[in-house]
């Protein structure tokens, strides 16, 4: 019965533990899986899109379950336009810190607006429910 | 006893489902904006951030209960009836909720209150023990 009892206490642990992991860092975690060894680099970056009239215009293409580019790198303080062409279904990007929130009708495409103003990195999600993959449809934001 | 564990395990790890998404409601991951971009919640008359909470709190509220076993046949109802939910609203899409479904129905109808609360209050506690 001793053992059992040890055995409980070490489910209930991990339960607690793995949920308290998971609920703290989603960004984390998802970020093992893509761009691990470009953010190592750091400066190696490559800045997403281009400038025009002093607007940062990036294309980002949203398929079912990814958006591209990914990571999307700006500079800090530079106003962003992202143009968002959905290539299959309906999808969105939301990126919370920045109240970007944008939803793409199929094959359509719309752009949003905002000014970079806080350094670090993002995270960008489609925010209209898009299919089974539709949880892990994530994206960085980067601005540097 | 093997049923025991078996009943064991299913409840907390049903139980962490629920209490991770119901956590992530409020910290505003991707499912918290998908509710608030689907036509049944903005059609709903109040705001669609009190359904986030609202869907956040039951979430929170059902998984915990599931973790210590409070009230499981009452709770694993409730998490039947948010997976079906979730089931139809989402169209039938998200397939892996209905294995979840599976586990909440058999929950709630066989009744096991190994390490749980619920064996507290087990009538034949004290003759059997």
């Amino acid at each position: 019965m001793k053992k059992h009892f040890i055995l409980i206490i070490a489910l209930f642990l991990l339960a607690f533990v793995s949920s308290y992991c998971f609920a703290a860092n989603p960004i984390k975690e998802q970020n093992h899986k893509g761009h691990h060894q470009q953010k190592k680099e750091g400066e190696g970056l490559v800045l997403s899109g281009k400038v025009e009239n002093g607007i940062r215009i990036v294309e980002v293409k949203a398929s079912r379950y990814k958006f591209e580019p990914d990571p999307i790198v700006v500079r800090l303080g530079e106003k962003v336009r992202l143009v968002v062409t959905s290539t299959d279904v309906a999808h969105g990007i939301a990126i919370s810190e920045f109240n970007v929130k944008l939803s793409v009708s199929a094959g359509k495409t719309e752009r949003i607006e905002f000014i970079a103003d806080k350094q670090g990195e993002f995270h960008a999600y489609c925010s209209v429910y898009c299919g089974p993959g539709h949880g892990h449809m994530h994206a960085s934001f980067i601005v540097g | 006893m093997k049923n025991n564990f078996v009943s064991l395990i299913m409840r907390v790890s049903l139980g962490i489902v629920f209490l991770i998404f119901g956590i992530g409601k409020f910290k505003n991951d991707i499912w918290a904006e998908t509710i608030r971009s689907m036509d049944f919640f903005i059609r709903l008359p109040w705001n669609v951030n009190i359904s986030v909470a609202l869907v956040g709190i039951t979430e929170i509220l059902t998984g915990a209960a599931l973790i210590i076993g409070l009230f499981t046949r009452l709770f694993a109802a409730v998490a039947a009836a948010q997976l079906m939910g979730i089931l139809i609203l989402l169209k039938f899409q998200e397939t892996r909720d209905i294995g979840l479904l599976g586990m909440a129905i058999y929950m709630t109808i066989v009744r096991n209150d190994f390490f749980a609360i619920d064996w507290l209050w087990r009538k034949s506690k004290r003759g059997a023990r």
